[in-house]
């Protein structure tokens, strides 16, 4: 376990709700509304606490029939805390870290649903955005403009301004009218 | 009478933004942080509605009906991005924007039965 996985996952421990979750799910798996009803809490406050800890790897689902059962990743909580303390992170590894958070950041502030809200004024977050954008290509392959203002106006308007921003930062090269993922 | 109505109304949402801040702050020392954020967002709809109706019942010349119009109509407005964010929420899975929204629209519909109850009793 990372140290960035480790905080997350004691920070998402650290609520009262999500501990009675945890203690359902002890006993056996579980549906949504048979918590809320166990816990007197709504379905949607129970899917919420259910996501959270599903992305700190505390919880799994399965569909059982009509319902998403709930289940506890048990060998989490088998990890001994002091051998998460004592793991060493490597500072290559723990600056990749940083910098795969911060990207993170950047592509939750700016993109909704898939869609870019707006275009980033400061450099270093378009190309960001940008990179990730070019997600969206296939490496190889070549793309005439109107093909490529498609892809693009898929995550915004402006794709022209997109798209001339994806060349002049080396992201998509042109030759004549033909655009590829340099 | 549409002095006492305004009134009323107003010491309804006084109780209910008294009521939601009291329930922060139980679940902030009970150790349930996201969900005493969840009802700060309750007690921002009981407010944002009080300065809503404020505003409409301070305009000159106006009758208990024109009152109920304009209030009626800004419930309609006001929540329209809501539903429209609701929406997008279930599309994507998107629990915690579910959750929030649904909070914002039970809150409206609560102020709206007790506004329509309360401009409709004599």
């Amino acid at each position: 376990m990372t140290e960035a996985e480790a905080i997350k996952l004691f920070k998402c421990l650290a609520d009262k709700s999500r501990m009675k979750i945890l203690k359902s799910l002890i006993v056996e798996d579980m549906y949504v509304e048979r918590l809320a009803e166990r816990l007197n809490l709504t379905p949607a406050t129970i899917s919420f606490h259910l996501k959270k800890l599903e992305d700190a790897g505390a919880v799994t689902s399965y569909k059982d029939q009509y319902y998403m059962m709930y289940s506890l990743c048990k060998d989490i909580f088998i990890t001994n805390i002091l051998d998460i303390i004592k793991e060493e992170t490597p500072d290559a590894k723990e600056q990749e870290e940083r910098e795969n958070n911060y990207r993170k950041k950047v592509i939750n502030a700016f993109f909704e649903y898939g869609r870019l809200k707006s275009i980033p004024a400061q450099r270093k977050k378009e190309r960001i955005i940008l990179e990730e954008i070019a997600k969206a290509f296939e490496n190889g392959k070549e793309y005439s403009e109107r093909e490529i203002n498609i892809i693009i106006a898929d995550f915004h308007d402006d794709f022209c301004t997109l798209r001339r921003d994806m060349i002049s930062e080396g992201l998509l090269e042109r030759t004549g009218n033909i655009y590829k993922l340099k | 009478m549409m002095e006492n109505k305004n009134t009323e109304f107003l010491k309804y949402l006084d109780i209910s933004i008294k009521a939601s801040q009291d329930m922060t702050q139980e679940l902030i020392k009970d150790n349930r942080k996201d969900e005493a954020d969840h009802e700060k967002v309750k007690t921002n709809v009981y407010q944002i509605f009080k300065t809503v109706f404020q505003v409409i019942t301070k305009q000159k010349a106006l009758e208990l009906d024109d009152i109920k119009k304009l209030f009626l109509e800004k419930l309609e407005t006001i929540p329209a991005n809501w539903k429209t964010s609701l929406e997008s929420g279930k599309e994507f899975q998107d629990y915690e924007k579910i959750l929030i929204e649904e909070i914002k629209l039970q809150t409206l519909e609560e102020i709206r039965n007790t506004f329509l109850t309360l401009w409709e009793s004599n």
